[in-house]
């Protein structure tokens, strides 16, 4: 409300300070995390900034021999900078966030040499959101340096598009090209933006606090005590934590669109109704967005382009003619970028194993989609009938969800003997009332659950069509409008935002 | 709709939706913050959350006590009662569960500084120095603003807003609602006590079947603390200490009994430096290692003791005779005895339990053998048999002082029991019981006595002995009569309406009027009993040896001490462990069974 | 222009590509696609086509396809 009582010159002032008092509240110590990483980038973008006029300048008075020389020299310059720039941001969330799993399996390692060397072991608490703004202010500084927009001038506006509160827990990765101008140009207030953004964060909150609290009970339980469970069950522990992550995550971005979007700003989609994907790539196009677009500018094309990728595909169209030549530099690429993004999702070999499945899948139908094709054609599938197109989510769904059981498993043993459990002890016959009892919520919960997840699946299959519920909603009479908001607020008071403050009195007497 | 009114239908539905959530929490109450004069429902309260609920009762009820006792819920094992009694004074137990330290002090000064205080006992734990103003959950944990002295807006305003549920889960409960304590209201509101009242009637006997109810103890978790707030505590005792000084309010401290494994998990060094160093601070009582640690049926959970336990505990800190102490339990520490407590060698208990096999006879006969009539010759040669093999018969009185005072018992004892109270307990048992010099207990139903037709009726029935007869048997010092209902154990075919045929609750019948359907009952049988025979009722006899909850708390409360069953078994009883004494197994004498079949069932 | 129209039915014989005109925003091609599309771009008209160019403003036709490439090509 204050954002709009100011004069709009200062607007972006109270968006900083807001952020500011944000980061106050969740502890001193993320500052100076947020500082370091800000700064650096900062300076890094003003001096490529400064490196490419000077170069413009030169270029006008030089002969064209001379030219090449010196745009050899300001590359290399240019060069340094960004790359000094990367290493200190990507070496500080290196260090905060896989120091001890690197530490950890080097010393494994090295035990099996000699006993004498040990390797120290620090313990620092992940900041909140690191990864996030280090993404987004590196993403920053790599622009520049590619010459797609100026550098900011303004170090305290720069603060801004890297601090903005709403993104900073768990993204969505913005863009400086499209959420900066935004930041710092004044709004007016707008009822419609005003409601949108309500509208969102009710949303958000209801998948975050109706569903995704509820499906985590479940998810603990059965992968707490998977050993207790036979296959089938165990799997549907895994889709649940589909559900769960999912709405959990996807809510948090729609709470913080919702937010910024109150304040006329537009943050970037982070999720398209992802469990809709027909495929595992079209999946990844769907879930995390900007993670997957931040992954393909900034990983994917630089390595694809490279000079040894390049002649790499050289050499593999010409000994492969036909597809797997073409495909075969593009399959490492994409090896190596779900390599990062298993890494992203933290130091664990499980997330390693959970990057390269989903690569291995991806490249593979690449490779065999004219096999595939050839099969389709052979069993007469129509490819462009309903049950097909259903076909396809579901699989995807299914090798989604088998992805899971790494990144939910405590760690790649445990989820290979998940799998292994599903697989030779499935027993379907397993799913009795009994040990749905012993999930841990109760009837009404579950009812709450299921009729959640089906009005978020009716949500979803609107969209799909290419609907809207907001524009189908606003059609409405406005008594129904209304009914709306009273729904949605008795559900989450009575089913949602209070969940949290609530323990239950068997927890507390356990001393009893 | 525009979106300028969607916005203002929104924010309509919000406020709206808080001015219920508030009216909720004040008209409901579940945290008692706000008086609680609708439901008036304060066991349910406390159990929310005793810290603001027990400030906000007392500050209504300050009047009724003098004098309190705090700490963590292991307090709740002291009797408010024996207190009393010891030192004539009037105690609230102001235990909080999970309370540290920083809890008691603050809780220990606003006593002080608002009611009316004589003495204060403090019952320390060891955890006490483990952990210190622990952060907590801000509805069910956190102190009352006026005790901690934050912010009395805040703070109501917290309970306004609190989670609703709460407040319907008290409307929700109040359909529950049972004599019984349940998870939502585990408080007696009268003494400030855990109601364990449903707890301390289970009955206990034999290890192996304890640790099969208490698996807890049967794989008791491994883990090692440290005691990082030794300082925080210490100092929190001696400001405890000192307020009450200066109040000159009578401060006692009490450092509370610790299961042995429980005890394992901290470092002997530095307790013992603990201990040294709170005997600077006050003396106290120490009861944290004896021989009671060692066994864990004189434990509810891995870290509380029982009810009995703390008796035994008040009993020693004010020498009370009359109860049973083990002579290792409970030493008054001082700065001169403090040094090495947890590096003494304890010698092992012994004695403290006994093995007992109570016989179950009905109506003897001098004629033929049916399962329960025994012909009068079977029963002298039992008789012989037993005294043959060295067995000796007790009287229940016996087995319960053993229990309750620690009183010896003969080697080998037995004891023998007669059930409804058959004219042939008296003209052919007795004679026999008389010629061996041998003790028995009748159980007979109070309203047959002295009866050969059933009550009420002309319907013949076997003869049942009268009150006389009853009184020179009791008189003999051989026999004890006791309770098997007054009319509780009925037959169906005399019976006009739904037969009454044990104490279980009839179907279709409310709790309220089984409750005082069994208590005047079972008030019926004490006065006739009383007035005929001068014989105060102490031991029940289940009819069909069958029982609820319920009915063990009501008879317990009645001040029923010793319960038989039907089961056959023999009993394991426990010095100071007054559970052993209940729900007690019986080997049921079948009229065909020899002398040596007899000898063969019992051990 | 036809050398670029034919490279691209090649990879994705599925397109129309003379009727498309967004090509990288509505997501026809993805950026398997592009990549190799811009493999076989620098080999049919032996120009290096560098990471900064892979915006999609520069792949949304075949048209803008074509400037790229006449850009490149003239030095800049």
């Amino acid at each position: 409300m204050i954002y709009f009582m100011v004069p709009r010159k200062i607007q972006w002032v109270i968006l900083l300070a807001a952020s500011c008092f944000f980061y106050l509240c969740s502890g001193v110590k993320i500052i100076f995390f947020l500082l370091f990483s800000t700064a650096t980038t900062f300076l890094a973008a003003l001096m490529l900034g400064r490196l490419s006029a000077d170069q413009k300048l030169k270029m006008n008075q030089l002969s064209s021999d001379e030219k090449k020389l010196v745009n050899e020299l300001f590359k290399k310059k240019k060069r340094l900078v960004v790359v000094a720039a990367l290493l200190l941001n990507f070496g500080l969330l290196f260090i905060l966030k896989y120091y001890g799993f690197v530490a950890e399996s080097l010393q494994a390692a090295l035990s099996m040499v000699t006993d004498s060397f040990s390797i120290p072991q620090i313990g620092i608490l992940l900041p909140l959101g690191i990864s996030f703004y280090i993404f987004q202010s590196t993403g920053y500084v790599i622009d520049v340096y590619r010459g797609k927009y100026e550098p900011d001038k303004n170090p305290f506006k720069f603060a801004l598009f890297v601090w903005f509160f709403p993104q900073i827990v768990q993204g969505p990765i913005g863009r400086h090209d499209k959420l900066a101008h935004q930041l710092y140009s004044p709004h007016r207030f707008d009822a419609d933006k005003m409601k949108y953004g309500l509208q969102l964060i009710l949303w958000g909150y209801f998948k975050k606090l109706v569903i995704a609290d509820r499906a985590a009970v479940v998810v603990n339980q059965i992968f707490g005590n998977y050993t207790d469970y036979s296959g089938a069950i165990i799997f549907f522990g895994v889709f649940m934590y589909s559900i769960q992550i999912y709405c959990d995550f996807s809510g948090g971005i729609d709470i913080a669109r919702g937010i910024a979007q109150g304040s006329g700003i537009e943050l970037a989609e982070n999720f398209r109704r992802p469990y809709f994907a027909t495929s595992l790539s079209d999946f990844w196009r769907r879930w995390h967005i900007t993670l997957g677009s931040w992954m393909r500018d900034y990983l994917f094309y630089p390595i694809s382009l490279s000079k040894p990728f390049v002649k790499l595909g050289r050499k593999a169209r010409k000994r492969f003619p036909g597809r797997t030549g073409k495909i075969l530099p593009t399959s490492i690429a994409t090896f190596i970028v779900f390599f990062v993004i298993g890494l992203w999702h933290g130091g664990n070999w499980k997330y390693v194993f959970f990057g390269l499945y989903n690569g291995v899948i991806i490249t593979f139908s690449l490779i065999y989609e004219p096999t595939y094709q050839r099969i389709c054609d052979r069993l007469h599938i129509n490819r462009e009938s309903k049950s097909w197109y259903a076909f396809r989510i579901l699989r995807t769904l299914a090798i989604v969800t088998v992805g899971r059981y790494f990144t939910r498993g405590n760690d790649l043993v445990t989820a290979l003997l998940m799998i292994k459990r599903t697989i030779l002890y499935f027993g379907t016959g397993s799913m009795t009332a009994a040990t749905i009892s012993t999930f841990g919520l109760s009837n009404s919960d579950w009812a709450v659950l299921i009729v959640s997840v089906m009005v978020m699946i009716a949500a979803g299959v609107l969209e799909e069509r290419g609907g809207n519920v907001r524009v189908e909603l606003e059609k409405r009479k406005p008594i129904l409008q209304i009914a709306v908001i009273v729904i949605a607020i008795i559900v989450l008071t009575a089913f949602g935002i209070f969940r949290e403050g609530y323990i239950a009195s068997e927890f507390i007497y356990r001393q009893f | 709709m525009s979106s300028k009114k969607w916005l203002l239908a929104f924010t309509i539905c919000i406020l709206l939706t808080a001015a219920v959530v508030a009216a909720l929490n004040w008209v409901t109450d579940p945290f008692g913050v706000f008086g609680d004069k609708n439901l008036n429902w304060y066991s349910f309260n406390f159990t929310n959350n005793p810290r603001a609920a027990k400030i906000a009762y007392l500050d209504q009820h300050a009047d009724e006590f003098d004098s309190y006792l705090i700490g963590c819920s292991s307090t709740s094992s002291f009797s408010v009662e024996r207190l009393n009694k010891y030192m004539n004074a009037r105690f609230y137990n102001l235990f909080m569960y999970g309370a540290d330290t920083y809890d008691t002090l603050e809780t220990a000064r606003y006593v002080l500084e608002n009611y009316e205080t004589r003495n204060l006992v403090l019952n320390l734990s060891i955890l006490n120095a483990y952990y210190y103003n622990y952060e907590n959950d801000p509805l069910t944990d956190s102190l009352h603003a006026k005790v901690d002295g934050s912010s009395l807006p805040k703070f109501y305003l917290k309970y306004l807003f609190a989670n609703p549920r709460y407040a319907l889960n008290k409307v929700d409960a109040l359909r529950k609602d049972s004599y019984l304590p349940k998870t939502f209201d585990v408080f007696d509101v009268k003494t400030g006590s855990y109601n364990k009242c449903a707890r301390d009637i289970e009955p206990i006997g034999k290890m192996p079947a304890y640790l099969e109810a208490y698996p807890v103890f049967a794989n008791y978790p491994s883990a090692s603390y440290n005691l990082p707030q030794t300082e925080n505590c210490l100092a929190s005792v001696a400001e405890i200490k000192h307020l009450c000084e200066e109040k000159g309010v009578n401060f006692i401290l009490i450092f509370s009994p610790l299961y042995v494994e429980h005890a394992s998990y901290f470092n002997k060094a530095e307790v013992n430096n603990f201990l040294a160093r709170l005997a600077q601070v006050s003396d106290f009582w120490d009861f944290s290692l004896s021989s009671v640690s060692d066994d864990p049926r004189y434990f509810y959970d891995a870290t509380h003791f029982r009810n009995c336990v703390g008796d035994m505990a008040l009993a020693r800190i004010f020498g009370d005779d009359n109860t049973y102490i083990p002579s290792d339990f409970g030493v008054l520490v001082t700065a001169d005895n403090a040094a090495e407590l947890w590096s003494k060698t304890r010698s092992v208990a012994s004695g403290y339990t006994a093995q007992v096999p109570i016989l179950m006879y009905h109506h003897l006969s001098e004629g033929e053998a049916s399962s329960t009539v025994i012909p009068v010759k079977t029963f002298a040669s039992h008789l012989q048999a037993l005294q043959a093999a060295g067995y000796n018969t007790i009287s229940l009185s016996q087995l319960k002082s053993f229990v309750e005072n620690g009183d010896k018992l003969p080697k080998n004892p037995v004891v023998i029991t007669f059930d409804d109270g058959y004219e042939s307990n008296y003209s052919l048992a007795y004679p026999l019981l008389k010629k061996y010099n041998m003790k028995a207990t009748i159980f007979v139903i109070g309203s047959s006595i002295g009866k050969d037709t059933y009550k009420d009726t002309d319907y013949p029935i076997t003869p049942h002995f009268s009150y006389d007869q009853a009184q020179e048997m009791i008189a003999s010092g051989l026999v004890e009569i006791q309770c098997h209902t007054y009319d509780m154990h009925q037959w169906q075919d005399y019976e006009q309406g739904v037969a009454r045929e044990t104490i279980s609750m009839l179907e279709g019948e409310s709790e309220e009027d089984y409750i005082a359907g069994l208590r005047s009952d079972f008030e019926i049988f004490r006065k006739e009993l009383q007035t005929n025979t001068e014989s105060q009722v102490f031991a029940f006899s289940y009819p069909k040896g069958e029982y609820n909850t319920l009915a063990a708390v009501l008879l317990n409360e009645a001040g029923i001490t010793v319960t038989v069953t039907t089961e056959p078994g023999t009993n394991t009883v426990i010095k100071g462990l007054p559970q052993s004494l209940l729900g007690l197994h019986r080997y049921g004498v079948n009229g065909n069974m020899s002398a040596a079949e007899l000898l063969d069932l019992i051990p | 222009m036809d050398k670029i129209l034919q490279i691209l039915s090649e990879l994705r014989p599925d397109v129309d590509f003379t009727k498309v005109d967004n090509l990288v925003e509505d997501e026809v091609i993805d950026s398997f696609d592009l990549v190799a599309l811009v493999g076989e771009l620098c080999d049919a008209f032996d120009v290096e086509i560098g990471v900064e160019d892979l915006v999609p403003e520069n792949f949304n036709s075949v048209q803008s396809i074509w400037n790229l490439i006449q850009v490149i090509q003239e030095g800049r």
